[in-house]
């Protein structure tokens, strides 16, 4: 049965299918049968590793472990909602005809903050709930509170990161709003994985400090059972006091953002965006170099575009952000150090990938490109190149940092990263959407499957140099999947008219 | 001399699509020639196929006397296009997105940085060299496409509707610029639904219907005597059978 016209239904399964088709792509039936199927191994996986576990042993996992655990997920939840809101505030360019129909605004919103949740939870909720289902049925049937937990969890975040994008409009205005939410959603999300990662990479002495302080009472106030940092955790574990705060909590903040945005927007706080920019703010202007070199040329074009807008410096620092507890682990002694280098081989790749993307996919003229007189096969390895030169010289001190490693193998982790930067550049080149993104704005990520295509590669690469540098066979595994990945990202593109 | 521009037998189809379908078509150098037809009529594939940017299914194209499928880069040298979207960077600067332009057609530097700073001029976009792209309206983009399809003194340019977009006095000069290269020897083909501008400032023009040119000729050639309009010309020629 179909909801009716303008009616919430209507408007919530209308943003379903745009986000569905924008997930699967032109392969709905192989994402549907690639899902499922993935779905019960999950399933399979979490049936079978919790089947040795009884009540008694759920109530041993430490509460402080489920509630870490817990705490990076809502965060992560929550840099999501930040992009999404960004997305559903600036970038969607259906606003005037939406609010042009006679469908109260209110439910607009409504239905865009639901959609934004649902999103929002579909990771979570994909990995997490088979694990609840595998716990209720060996016995602990209070982990389906998984359902609202979570649900609650994803309208908390996403009505929290609305109110803030326009917390964000009043203040800086909607122009830069836009801007500020995304750059706020990628803190936060790095933040999330730079506090878990802290404990790595502090020195020793402070390490042994915080040690004590988390095993001394006051410590114990915050990290033991009873510490209020762990009531999502107690909500998520059926519980039902957090658990009822929890969705009352998410039911005023979802009414609070629906009605913010529904003022917003009636008194034209979002139009700025939608306006160009004013004229004239564009400075003194640098005087600009012409030069007869193509290669000079393209790759200037690229490095200025990529250095010009906001989200290409998200999508390029957030791997160098992540890379920063390697290079202190790097500085260090111990395993840490050992890891380094194949974390490094993985996040080079990402970087590259994420440059080669906004390079080839994001091509704004892409008629002056194919009417210029120079062969296609330069310009497209002229992009890469493009996006290979930085990826490479992030990495290049991590690459000093291994030759001075006692037994380091600084040839070896050179190969490897050559080998990801270059493969995960082709796979996104090769994996380019057909047809122009005009506007690097509006292109919000690569294509998934091109992007899963490009991390498994990666990954494969990382693989490699840890294979090779520990002297472990499965490394070859690793060589492979990173070898073959341009060629699946090219077999994988959508075929062209 | 060899014509501007010589298609003979062109083909393209997209999927059971006949967007183009056995199309002769010969451009004299040194005229601005229009190419009229209705929406779907395949004009725009016929100049997309003409500037090197799709490949035929059949047919042949000569663009100054160089073969597009056998030598693109030489026929790309002596060409510029313009397609109906004005394709720019919005982050870029016009001087910058010149100076791509410029490298991308290997101009010496000295000469290419002088010849942007007049055409800049001449479309009056001056005063804005230092904002970004994405702050010019659509018909100060149209115009810094044009400069950068100028940028190069192509022989030939082709335009996918170049006034479209355009406010009465940009038109005009696009218009008065298009004529003067047309005057000067260069030759200029563009596509345009608007009868009354292919009226006026075209030399030659020719009428597409169906993926193949119905008519084409001077104006006297298409009134063949008669005192009738284009338009009345163009409805009877492109007029879809009961």
């Amino acid at each position: 049965m179909s909801a009716r016209p303008a009616s919430l239904g209507f408007l919530v399964a209308f943003e379903a299918r745009l986000a569905w088709r924008r997930v699967a792509g032109d392969r709905r039936r192989i994402a549907i049968a690639a899902l499922v199927l993935f779905w019960l191994g999950l399933h399979a996986a979490a049936f079978q590793g919790l089947a040795g576990l009884r009540t008694e042993a759920f109530a041993r996992v430490p509460m402080a472990v489920f509630g870490a655990t817990t705490l990076f997920f809502a965060f992560a939840m929550l840099a999501t909602a930040f992009g999404l809101a960004a997305h559903g505030l600036f970038e969607r360019r259906d606003l005037d005809l939406v609010f042009a129909a006679p469908v109260p605004s209110r439910t607009v919103w409504a239905a865009r903050t639901i959609a934004a949740a649902a999103a929002v939870a579909a990771f979570p909720a994909y990995f997490g709930l088979p694990f609840a289902h595998a716990a209720a049925w060996h016995g602990e049937p209070r982990m389906l509170a998984a359902y609202p937990a979570v649900a609650a969890l994803a309208i908390l975040s996403s009505a929290l990161a609305l109110l803030a994008t326009l917390a964000l409009v009043r203040l800086a205005g909607a122009r830069r709003a836009r801007v500020l939410a995304q750059v706020l959603g990628a803190i936060v999300g790095a933040a999330v994985f730079l506090a878990f990662q802290a404990h790595a990479f502090l020195p020793e002495s402070l390490r042994a400090a915080f040690g004590a302080w988390m095993a001394s009472p006051a410590g114990m106030s915050w990290v033991g059972d009873a510490s209020p940092l762990w009531v999502l955790a107690r909500a998520l574990g059926g519980e039902l006091l957090p658990l009822a705060g929890l969705v009352a909590t998410a039911a005023a903040a979802f009414a609070l953002a629906v009605r913010g945005a529904a003022r917003a927007q009636a008194m034209g706080a979002l139009e700025a965006f939608r306006a160009n920019p004013p004229r004239g703010a564009g400075g003194s202007g640098r005087p600009v170099r012409f030069g007869r070199s193509i290669a000079r040329a393209v790759v200037a074009k690229e490095w200025r575009l990529v250095a010009r807008d906001p989200r290409a410096i998200l999508h390029t620092l957030l791997p160098l952000l992540y890379l920063s507890p390697l290079l202190i682990a790097g500085l260090r002694r111990g395993e840490g150090a050992a890891l380094m280098a194949p974390s490094v081989v993985v996040l080079a790749g990402f970087l590259a990938g994420g440059l080669a993307w906004l390079a080839a996919s994001g091509e704004e003229a892409p008629d002056l490109l194919a009417g210029a007189p120079v062969r296609p096969s330069r310009l497209v390895g002229l992009k890469a190149a493009s996006a290979c030169l930085p990826a490479a010289a992030v990495a290049l001190p991590f690459i000093v940092l291994e030759a001075l490693r006692e037994g380091g193998m600084p040839f070896v982790f050179a190969a490897c990263l050559a080998g990801s930067i270059g493969s995960s550049a082709l796979v996104q080149i090769a994996g380019a959407e057909p047809g122009a993104r005009r506007d690097l704005a509006r292109a919000s990520q690569p294509g998934r499957w091109t992007s899963i295509i490009e991390h498994l590669g990666a990954a494969g690469w990382g693989f490699a140099c840890w294979g090779a540098l520990s002297g472990s066979a499965w490394g070859w595994a690793g060589l492979g999947i990173g070898l073959f990945s341009p060629l699946v990202a090219r077999l994988a593109r959508p075929s062209t008219a | 001399m060899s014509a501007a521009l010589e298609i003979r037998g062109l083909e393209k189809r997209f999927g059971a699509t006949r967007a183009v379908d056995g199309l002769d078509l010969v451009v004299p150098a040194g005229e601005l020639f229009a190419l009229l037809g209705p929406n779907g009529a395949g004009k725009t594939t016929t100049l997309r196929l003409a500037a090197g940017l799709l490949a035929p299914d059949a047919g042949s194209i000569r663009v100054a006397g160089h073969d597009v499928a056998a030598d693109p880069l030489a026929a790309k040298r002596v060409l510029a296009f313009l397609p109906d979207e004005p394709q720019l960077y919005a982050k870029l600067r016009p001087l910058e997105y010149l100076a791509f332009v410029a490298g991308l057609w290997g101009l010496e530097p000295g000469v290419a940085q002088a010849r942007a700073r007049d055409l800049l001029a001449l479309l009056g976009l001056e005063g804005t060299v230092n904002d970004p792209v994405e702050t010019y309206s659509r018909g100060m983009k149209q115009k810094l496409v044009l400069a950068g399809a100028l940028l190069h003194d192509p022989a030939v340019m082709i335009l996918d509707e170049p006034l479209t977009g355009l406010d009465a006095a940009a038109a005009r000069l696009v218009k008065d610029l298009l004529a003067a290269r047309a005057a000067s020897g260069r030759t200029v083909i563009l596509s345009t639904h608007i009868l009354e501008v292919a009226e006026r400032v075209a030399t030659r023009l020719a009428i597409v219907s169906h993926g193949r040119v119905v008519a084409g000729g001077t104006m006297a050639d298409l009134r063949a005597g008669s005192d009738r309009t284009l338009e009345d010309i163009f409805l009877e020629l492109t007029r879809e059978a009961p």
